[in-house]
């Protein structure tokens, strides 16, 4: 494991506590330990994020933090009282497998040295809500979760829009130039769009497509960075 | 199930039923599905191949070069197919034109509900009856009323009356704002191609005066360079421009700048941006009986001074000094780290050799100030920096704000409160009517309709 000290300690506790939530959930004596269970995964999640971005890391920069964040993502919305039952399990348990498997890659160096702030908001942003879509694609099939998927692919619509403003506001600070162009950008879009394809009209009743436009979102915000340092251009030396 | 248009089938007139044809097409979320996913394979394409820089010159000259070298003749194939430019291309910008022009038919039938027309899918089709001495069933406005609902009379036609069914004016607003947003941006880069301007990216040294608009011969001269912070992540320069306007062979007022990576500069309608910087050595040099030697910057202007600046625009670039009179040549090589010597900061490297024979005279790895002594021959090297300055005109920078922020707000009026609506179709007869409500398969409408047929809690 490359990542090491306080931060693998945190996410394996993390990863641990979340797979433990999707085996044991059903067995627990009562609502309030299974809820108290959920907190502290989720704390742990949480911190793990931030002792990533803490050695200079943003979620999209790293697929190691990217994996951690979209786990995140994923344990966040098992705290909805509509979710419960398998859909929760699985959430976990996807959640305890992304921290995980997150952990397990390297950290990285610390990649961005301009614009941080707007980059941790916008790459958080994407990450958060790629991993909201995936969550609304598990969403509970029955009970009062059923009436529809909005509410966490509505929240991914949001977040999604919010990384793309977010990465054009430091574009514009740093480059002046809100719409650069650049491979940051373009991968910003299409998760963006990807995400409106099954949020329009609150198109977002059929699993299917939710699942597809999640996977696909995952798939760009853990290429992102690997694409960027590959393709090398000019402009990735100041604003990637 | 799919729902009937509450019009009559028959308009009063052929351009009528196309315009509403082409308004309902329009509206229809195939429509806007079908764009988002084209403009999806778009951004992908830009996303997967380097894109040209916008601003022409030789930073894009530069670039298309080692370009080429790296991809070979996928370069040239993927610049055949426009697949470099993907964001200028004229695909694009139609997919935009077409995505404006779904947004603001969506944002004016959120926002005028007299403009709104039932689409051909998803509603279902309600009906209900009030008999005369039914006194449960509830009047139309009422009963849309306690759903907090309004009621927009669109008009009467052969004995039915029609209506639109809307939400609260808020989330109606709210919602619409990512329509509107999406306009707003597009709008701005329409505005942002026609009037706004960008000047081409210069290098200044210390010392230095360049042209930053030749359009009004405004000229920048750095004046002073602060390095705040220590170490790579965290140092930041911080360059003092002045800045003068020649007119008529006098100098207008003369004003300073200050900016740095991150904090723009507002001077008169410019914005001055700080988008890089770089190293630069300053280079001195004298003969052994202490008179100072003329240089010559080989990859620089064509001019000889007692103080040079070299610059260096990427690692591992080569920069050659000739010492005037010495028979002398400085070549210097920058790199950002040499873990073969256990230098692991950036450094040059420092070559003095003899101009006719080409023999190594002195040799050094500088990581700050430093001297090269062949006996004959002091050259002093001092590190220094210098920063990338360009100058805008962005008239479209105040709309591009708004948009950017009624997208978000309106992202969250969609996702969290989307704004509900349906329409009416009401058949009256002394005091008897009946009614067709078409509307989502949602609770809200559920609840409307039981209150419309009188079966309300």
């Amino acid at each position: 494991m490359a990542a090491g000290g306080a931060l693998d300690a945190v996410g394996i506790a993390a990863g641990v506590l979340w797979l433990a939530q999707a085996a044991l959930a059903h067995r627990l004596p009562g609502v309030a330990v299974r809820r108290a269970l959920i907190g502290v995964a989720l704390a742990a999640s949480v911190l793990t994020a931030v002792l990533w971005a803490a050695h200079g890391a943003t979620p999209v920069g790293t697929p190691g933090m990217a994996l951690a964040v979209l786990g995140l993502a994923l344990g966040a919305w098992v705290v909805p009282p509509a979710v419960g039952g398998r859909s929760a399990r699985a959430l976990a348990a996807a959640a305890g497998a992304l921290t995980l498997a997150g952990i397990a890659l390297p950290m990285g160096p610390p990649a961005v040295v301009v614009a941080r702030g707007w980059r941790l908001l916008s790459d958080g942003a994407l990450a958060l809500g790629v991993g909201s879509l995936l969550a609304g694609a598990m969403w509970p099939a029955t009970g009062s979760g059923a009436a529809d998927r909005r509410l966490p692919v509505g929240t991914a619509l949001i977040l999604g829009i919010l990384a793309l403003v977010a990465y054009a506001a430091g574009a514009q600070q740093h480059l002046g130039d809100y719409a650069p162009g650049s491979p940051g950008m373009s991968h910003r879009f299409a998760a963006l769009l990807a995400i409106a394809l099954v949020a329009v009209d609150g198109g977002a009743r059929r699993r299917a497509p939710i699942l597809a436009a999640g996977l696909f979102g995952a798939l760009v915000v853990l290429a992102s960075s690997p694409l960027a340092a590959w393709l090398g251009t000019a402009e990735a030396v100041i604003y990637p | 199930m799919d729902s009937a248009s509450p019009q009559p089938d028959h308009w009063p007139d052929r351009a009528g039923r196309l315009g509403a044809g082409a308004w309902r097409w329009l509206e229809s979320p195939l429509v806007l599905r079908t764009i988002l996913a084209l403009l999806l394979a778009l951004a992908l394409l830009a996303g997967v191949f380097p894109q040209t820089e916008p601003q022409a010159g030789m930073d894009e000259a530069r670039w298309r070069l080692e370009a080429r070298a790296r991809w070979g003749r996928a370069f040239d194939i993927a610049e055949t197919i426009g697949a470099l430019d993907v964001y200028d291309s004229a695909p694009f910008r139609l997919l935009l034109a077409a995505l404006g022009l779904v947004s603001l038919v969506r944002l004016t039938s959120l926002w005028a509900p007299r403009w709104s027309l039932p689409p051909r899918r998803g509603l279902v089709a309600r009906s209900a009856a009030r008999s005369g001495g039914d006194d449960e069933a509830r009047r139309p406005e009422d009963a849309v009323r306690a759903e907090g609902l309004h009621l927009t009379p669109l008009g009467a036609r052969d004995g039915l009356r029609f209506a639109a069914i809307t939400d609260t004016p808020s989330r109606h607003a709210l919602a619409g704002l990512l329509f509107l947003g999406v306009v707003l941006l597009l709008v701005a880069g329409f505005v942002g191609g026609r009037w706004s301007w960008e000047g081409a990216s210069v290098a200044l040294a210390l010392g230095e005066e360049t042209v930053l608009e030749p359009a009004t011969d405004l000229r920048a001269r750095l004046d002073l360079l602060e390095v705040r912070g220590s170490g790579a992540p965290t140092q930041r320069l911080v360059a003092d421009l002045s800045l003068r306007q020649d007119g008529a062979g006098t100098d207008a007022a003369q004003t300073t700048a200050r900016v740095s990576a991150g904090q723009p500069a507002t001077v008169g309608g410019l914005r001055l941006y700080m988008v890089g910087q770089g190293p630069v050595v300053r280079v001195e040099a004298e003969a052994a009986g202490g008179e100072r030697l003329r240089l010559t910057w080989l990859g620089g202007p064509a001019t000889t001074a007692e103080t040079v600046r070299v610059r260096f625009a990427a690692v591992e670039h080569e920069q050659i000094v000739a010492l005037t009179g010495a028979d002398r040549l400085l070549e210097m090589v920058y790199y950002s780290s040499l873990p073969g010597e256990g230098i692991d900061e950036p450094v040059v490297h420092a070559v003095l050799r003899d101009a006719s024979g080409g023999e190594i005279l002195a040799e050094e790895f500088l990581t700050s100030d430093g001297v090269l002594d062949d006996g004959r021959v002091q050259v002093r090297l001092a590190a220094e920096y210098f920063v990338r300055v360009r100058a805008e005109r962005e008239p479209e920078l105040p709309l591009a704000v708004l948009g950017g922020l009624a997208l978000l707000a309106g992202g969250v009026g969609q996702a969290l409160w989307p704004p509900r609506r349906g329409w009416l179709v009401t058949a009256e007869d002394g005091e008897s009517a009946r009614h067709l409500l078409l509307a989502p398969e949602r609770e809200w409408a559920e609840r409307l309709w039981r209150g419309l047929a009188g079966e309300h809690e």
